[in-house]
C-alpha cells in the first residue's frame, strides 16, 4: 500500500450514476444555482386526510422540519438544507427545490421518493454532474397507516431515509441511515452515521471533508474487474463508510475519520435495490454478479485481515482485494434482535445492556441456517467489547423460520457501542456492521407528566442521562433542569397547538428510547385549546425578484421565541436567510429572491413549536428591476482572525448595484449616518456604529441614485477582552517577559461566558500568532470571566507583536499582543511554509 | 432481554419497534389474499409498450397491457409505475419496479378514484413474473423484495420470495375475491 495525498473525491456508486465519456457522473444538486447553496423542501398545503388518534397535520410536520435539520447539519457538507413552510403545488418556482407530497396511495404502498433531474449532464471535465432538478418524497395521505403516527421515531427516519435519497443518495450496506432495511443501525439520537455523512459530502464537499481520511483499490472477480462489489472500511467499535466499485473494478472511499480499520468487499445482495449506474444510451451498466466476500488481504478469517491505519487528509492506496465469482450470495439481509417487556417486544438492532450480566440476543438473515440447524456457522465480534460464549451459537426452528440464538458475554472495561458482527460458514463471509449496540443502561422510560402552573412541566422517568432529551412529539422541549438520579425533570414544552394531545419520548444518546417499552401506552400531555394562530400582516408582501430584504410579519395566537420560529414562502425561490425574534406575536426576517425567480403569489408561513399559520398565496413575486442595489445581509468582521458584529466592529457586506459610477452611496445603521470606508458595486467596508445595543437592526443603502430595500444586521454581544495573560509560573507575560514556546499559558477573559454556565474544552481555541491551540482546560474565575489555558507547543510564530485571540465556538475575542519566543528566548523569526507552497501565514479559521 | 431458558420459544419474528428506517420505498407487507381483497382489477396480460406522462409534477411510466385474463374487476389496459424520463426531465424512485415489454406477469391492479391513476397495488407485491415450464405449467413468481416492509400496526416485518404455480395463483385468487372484504 502506499499513503498519498487526498485528490479530489471521486463519486462513489451508491450515487446515482451515470457512465458518460469515461467519467462517473452523479446526479446532485447545483450549489451554483441554489440560494446560498441551500436546498428548500416544502410541504404541500393539502396534507393529510387522515390521522391516528392523537395526531396532527402540525405534528407531522414538526418530524419533517427535524428531518430536514439532520441533513443540515452535515458539517463536512457545502449543501444545506431548509423547511420552506407549506407550498401550494401549482406554484411556479425556477429554483431546484423539494417537495412533500400526501397523496393517495396505493394499498400497500405508504411512500416513496426520489430526485428529478435533467436528462442533460452539466459538463465541467472532472466535476461533470446530472443537475437535480427538483425532489419530492411521497407519502401516504393516511396516515393512519404506517409509518404514522408522526411522533414515532419511524416516521422521523423514514423522512431522513427518503429524503436523502431526494439529495442523491442511494442504498448502502453499512447500517447507516441510507442502508436498506436490514443493515440499519440508526435513531433519532444519531441519526446520520459516518457514511451517510460521506455519502452527501462526497458530493457536496467542504474544506473539511478534505480532512478525513481516503481508501482506494481495486477488487478483481477471477482474472476480470468486479464491478458494483461493496467496499467496507470498518473499525470496532465505531462507524463504517462504503463505496461501489467502478467497472475497472476500482473504488475510493472517502470520507473516513482516522482510526484503524479492517476493509472488506462483498457482493450486492439480490434486494439491493441500487438503481443504474446507466450507461451513456440510457441502458443499465450491469454488475459482475454475485461472488465470496473478503477481508483485505484477501481472507475469510478476520485473524488473518489486515488492519490499516487511515490518516487525516490521506489517501491509502493499492488496497486490492480479489473475489471469486459464486453463483449465488450465500449469506446476506442479516439482523439481530433484542426482547424487552418481558419479551414480547423485539428491537433491531439489538440493544443489549451489558451491565445486566449475560444476554441471549438472535439472529435471522437469508442463508444463516436450513431447518433448525445451521452447519458450519461461525459468529463472532470485530473488537473485544463482547463475544460469543463457547457453545453459543444456538440455531433454532419457529413457525418455519430458523434462528440463531447468540449468548453474549461482555467485556466490561472496553467500549460500548455499536458492535459488527461477523458471519461465516466454510463456503463464505458475511459482515454485520452495527448489529448489537452495546449500552451500560436499560431503556429509558417515561412516567408521568405535571404542570408546574408557570408553563413549564415537571416530567418522571427511569434511566435518564444527564443529556436525556424529552420529546414532545416531533420537538424537543427545553430542559430547565434534569435529575438522572431521581428521574425527575423540570421542562419547558414546545409550543403546542390548540387541542394538541403531544406523545412524550425520551431519548438517551446511547440510541434507546421509551418507545423501546412504551410503544404501546405512551405518557401524553394535553395542551388545551386555544384561538388559532393567524398571520395579520406581511410588509412588505411582495417583492421583485433578486431583491435582497426585510420582511415583517405580524401574528395573533403565537408565542414566539428565539430559535423556535420558522419561517417560509412556499417557493424556492426565496430563502429566508435569518428570522428575529421581536415579539410573541412579531417577527422581521430577512429574505432572499432569485433572480432567476418565478413570478408567483407563493403562501407564506410561520410555524413556532407545533402552532403554524399559513397565509395562502399571501405574497408576490413581482419582475425583477434591472440596476436596483441589493445589500445580501451577510455581515463579516473584516479584521484578520476576528468575527463577529459587535458595536464598533469593522465590517463588510456584499451585495450587487451598490454604488453607482460618480455618485457616493449612503448608509445607515439603525439610523445612524455610517462613514463607508471602501464601496464597489459589489461590496462596502464600514464600521459599525459604537454604542448601538445588540439584537436587530436596519441597514439602510442609497448607491446614489437608489435606495436599496432595508435589511437587518444583528448586533452580536461585546466580544470578550483578555484582562491577563500569565505563563504556568505565574509570570505575566508582557514586553519584557515573553511567552517562551512550551511554556503553559493561563489567559483571563472578561465578558467570556456565563458563570453558572458549563463549557467544554472543545469549544475554545486559541489563536497566538495565527497558530491554533485547543484549549487545555476552562476555568470560571468570576462572573463571566474564565480562565483559558493553552500550552505553546504547536509550530509557534515568533516576534515581539503576536496576536492573541481567544476562540469560544468560533466567536472570537479582542485580540492583544504579545511577544512570543524561542524557549531559548530568542525571537529570531521562523520561516514557515505551507503544503500549498504559501508562507502559511494564512489566518486560521477556527 | 430473553434469558437462555426462555429463548427458544421466542422467534425472532417478533414484531420490531423503534430502530428501523425506511428504505427508498415504505411498503405494508399484505398476503395473497389481502393483494386480492384490495386490487380493483387482476389481469394476466403482456406488456405491450410503454411511454411516460407528467401527472402534478410526477412523471408516471405507462405501462401498455395485451390482455389475457382478466381475473377481477374491470380490465385496465395499462398501468402507471412513478418514476421515467419525460422530455428533459428525469425521475427516479428506487423501489418501483420497470416492467419488460414482451414479459407476461399477473398484475394486481388498484384505481384510485381520486386521481384515475391505475398503480400497482403494494408496488412490487402486486406485480407477479409469470415463466412458463417446460411440461406446459406456468410459474408465477416475485422476488424477495428490499424495501422496508411494515405491518398495518407499523411494526417492521421481513418479506420472502413467492412462487406459485399459475392455476393456484388463479384459484386463490377466485377464492380470496369471493369472499371479499375490500380493506
Amino acid at each position: 500500500m502506499a499513503l498519498a495525498a487526498l485528490a479530489l473525491p471521486a463519486p462513489a456508486y451508491y450515487h446515482f450514476i451515470h457512465y458518460l465519456n469515461g467519467a462517473s457522473v452523479p446526479e446532485k444538486f447545483d450549489l451554483a444555482a441554489l440560494p446560498d447553496k441551500t436546498v428548500t423542501f416544502f410541504v404541500s398545503e393539502n396534507g393529510p386526510v387522515a390521522f391516528s388518534s392523537t395526531d396532527t397535520f402540525n405534528s407531522v410536520v414538526s418530524q419533517l422540519r427535524q428531518a430536514v435539520n439532520v441533513w443540515n447539519g452535515v458539517s463536512t457538507s457545502d449543501l444545506r438544507v431548509a423547511f420552506g413552510g407549506l407550498e401550494n403545488t401549482s406554484t411556479l418556482q425556477n429554483t431546484p427545490g423539494g417537495d412533500i407530497v400526501f397523496e393517495d396511495l396505493p394499498p400497500g404502498l405508504l411512500g416513496y421518493g426520489g430526485p428529478s433531474s435533467l436528462a442533460t449532464p452539466v459538463t465541467g471535465g472532472a466535476n461533470q454532474f446530472v443537475p437535480i432538478r427538483r425532489t419530492a418524497i411521497h407519502l401516504n395521505r393516511n396516515l393512519r397507516l404506517a409509518p404514522g403516527p408522526s411522533y414515532n421515531e419511524t416516521f422521523f427516519m423514514t423522512a431522513v431515509h427518503e429524503m436523502g435519497h431526494s439529495l442523491g443518495l442511494q442504498h448502502t450496506f453499512t447500517s447507516a441511515t441510507m442502508s436498506t432495511a436490514t443493515t440499519r443501525a440508526t435513531t433519532l439520537s444519531r441519526p446520520v452515521d459516518a457514511d451517510d455523512i460521506a455519502a452527501i459530502s462526497i458530493l457536496y464537499p467542504n474544506a473539511a471533508f478534505a480532512r478525513l481520511g481516503s481508501i482506494s483499490g481495486r477488487v478483481t472477480m477471477g482474472t476480470g474487474s468486479a464491478h458494483l462489489s461493496s467496499v467496507v472500511a470498518i473499525r470496532a467499535g465505531g462507524a463504517a463508510v462504503s463505496a461501489l466499485t467502478n467497472p475497472d473494478g476500482t473504488y475510493r472511499i472517502d470520507g473516513i475519520p482516522p482510526g484503524q480499520y479492517f476493509v472488506y468487499a462483498h457482493p450486492l445482495p439480490p434486494d439491493a435495490d441500487i438503481y443504474g449506474p446507466w450507461n451513456a444510451d440510457g441502458s443499465v451498466a450491469k454488475s459482475s454478479g454475485p461472488s465470496n466476500a473478503l477481508f483485505y488481504p484477501g481472507t475469510t478469517n478476520l485473524a488473518n485481515a489486515t488492519p490499516l491505519s487511515v490518516q487525516s487528509g490521506k489517501t491509502l492506496e493499492s488496497i486490492n482485494i480479489g473475489l471469486t465469482s459464486r453463483s449465488f450470495v450465500a449469506i446476506y439481509d442479516a439482523g439481530v434482535y433484542a426482547y424487552f417487556n418481558n419479551n414480547t417486544v423485539a428491537v433491531k438492532p439489538a440493544y443489549v445492556n451489558m451491565l445486566s450480566g449475560a444476554a441471549t440476543v438472535v439472529a435471522a438473515g437469508v442463508g444463516l441456517g436450513a431447518n433448525g440447524s445451521a452447519p458450519g456457522l461461525n459468529v463472532q465480534f470485530l473488537g473485544n467489547s463482547a463475544r460469543i460464549d463457547d457453545g453459543g451459537i444456538r440455531p433454532y426452528q419457529a413457525n418455519g423460520y430458523t434462528y440463531i440464538a447468540l449468548d453474549l458475554g461482555f467485556n466490561l472495561f472496553a467500549g460500548t457501542g455499536q458492535q459488527h458482527l461477523v458471519f461465516s460458514t466454510p463456503n463464505f463471509l458475511h459482515v454485520l456492521p452495527a448489529g448489537v449496540i452495546l449500552t451500560r443502561q436499560s431503556p429509558p422510560s417515561v412516567a408521568s407528566v405535571t404542570p408546574n402552573g408557570d408553563g413549564t412541566l415537571t416530567i418522571t422517568g427511569t434511566n435518564w442521562n444527564a443529556d436525556t432529551q424529552l420529546y414532545f412529539d416531533g420537538l424537543p422541549s427545553g430542559i430547565v433542569s434534569l435529575s438522572p438520579t431521581t428521574g425527575s425533570a423540570v421542562v419547558t414544552p414546545p409550543a403546542g397547538a390548540s387541542g394538541q394531545r403531544a406523545t412524550i419520548t425520551a431519548y438517551n444518546t446511547d440510541g434507546q428510547n421509551s418507545q423501546f417499552i412504551q410503544a404501546a401506552t405512551p405518557v401524553t400531555y394535553a395542551y388545551g385549546t386555544a384561538a388559532a394562530p393567524v398571520i395579520t400582516s406581511i410588509s412588505p408582501s411582495s417583492l421583485a425578484a433578486g431583491s435582497e430584504a426585510m420582511v415583517e410579519i405580524n401574528t395573533a395566537g403565537f408565542t414566539f421565541s428565539p430559535g423556535q420560529v420558522v419561517v417560509g414562502f412556499g417557493t424556492s425561490d426565496i430563502v429566508v436567510r435569518r428570522v428575529f425574534v421581536l415579539g410573541p406575536n412579531r417577527l422581521q426576517v430577512n429574505v432572499s429572491v432569485a433572480p432567476g425567480a418565478a413570478l408567483s403569489n407563493p403562501d407564506a408561513s410561520v410555524i413556532s413549536g407545533f402552532q403554524m399559520a399559513t397565509a395562502v398565496s399571501g405574497f408576490q413575486i413581482t419582475p425583477a428591476q434591472p440596476g436596483a442595489p441589493a445589500v445580501i445581509p451577510v455581515f463579516s468582521n473584516s479584521q484578520p482572525g476576528l468575527t463577529g458584529t459587535y458595536a464598533g466592529a469593522l465590517v463588510t457586506v456584499n451585495g450587487t448595484n451598490l454604488t453607482t459610477p460618480g455618485t457616493q452611496p449612503t448608509l445607515t445603521v439603525a439610523g445612524q449616518p455610517v462613514t463607508i470606508a471602501q464601496a464597489s458595486a459589489t461590496q462596502l467596508l464600514f464600521q459599525i456604529p459604537a454604542g448601538l445595543p445588540t439584537g436587530p437592526a436596519t441597514v439602510a443603502l442609497n448607491n446614489g441614485v437608489v435606495s436599496a430595500p432595508v435589511v437587518l444586521l444583528n448586533i452580536d454581544t461585546p466580544p470578550a477582552q483578555i484582562t491577563q495573560i500569565q505563563t504556568g509560573s505565574g509570570v505575566t507575560v508582557d514586553g519584557t517577559h515573553p511567552a517562551r514556546a512550551g511554556e503553559t499559558l493561563n489567559i483571563v477573559l472578561a465578558g467570556f461566558f456565563p458563570a453558572t454556565g458549563t463549557l467544554l474544552t472543545g469549544q475554545s481555541q486559541v489563536s497566538v500568532g495565527g497558530v491554533l491551540h485547543p484549549a487545555l482546560s476552562l476555568t470560571p474565575v468570576s462572573g463571566s470571566t474564565w480562565q483559558v489555558t493553552i500550552v505553546l507547543n504547536g509550530p509557534e510564530q515568533f516576534g515581539q507583536n503576536q496576536q492573541v485571540v481567544v476562540y469560544l465556538d468560533g466567536r472570537s475575542s479582542l485580540p492583544v499582543s504579545i511577544p512570543v519566543a524561542r524557549a531559548d528566548g530568542t525571537f529570531a523569526p521562523t520561516a514557515v511554509t505551507g503544503t500549498d507552497g504559501s508562507d502559511g501565514s494564512e489566518t486560521p479559521q477556527p | 432481554m430473553l434469558s437462555r431458558v426462555q429463548f427458544c420459544v421466542r422467534a425472532a419474528f417478533l414484531a420490531v419497534v423503534g430502530t428501523f428506517v425506511a428504505q427508498a420505498a415504505t411498503l405494508e407487507k399484505l398476503s395473497m389474499d389481502q393483494l386480492s381483497q384490495n386490487a380493483t382489477s387482476i389481469v394476466r396480460a403482456t406488456v405491450a409498450g410503454s411511454y411516460t406522462s407528467v401527472i402534478n409534477s410526477t412523471v408516471y411510466t405507462h405501462y401498455t397491457l395485451r390482455i389475457a385474463e382478466t381475473w377481477k374487476g374491470v380490465a385496465a389496459n395499462e398501468v402507471l409505475v412513478p418514476g421515467g424520463t419525460s422530455g428533459d426531465l428525469r425521475q427516479v424512485f428506487p423501489g418501483v419496479p420497470q416492467l419488460a415489454a414482451g414479459s407476461e406477469y399477473v398484475l394486481f391492479l388498484w384505481k384510485s378514484s381520486a386521481t384515475g391513476i391505475t398503480h400497482l397495488v403494494g408496488l412490487s407485491q402486486g406485480l407477479f413474473q409469470v415463466d412458463r415450464q417446460q411440461d406446459g405449467s406456468a410459474l408465477a413468481t416475485r422476488a424477495k423484495i428490499g424495501e422496508m416492509m411494515l405491518d398495518a400496526s407499523g411494526k417492521k416485518v421481513a418479506d420472502s420470495a413467492v412462487t406459485m404455480v399459475l392455476t393456484d395463483m388463479r384459484s386463490r385468487v377466485r377464492i380470496a375475491t369471493s369472499t371479499a372484504v375490500t380493506k
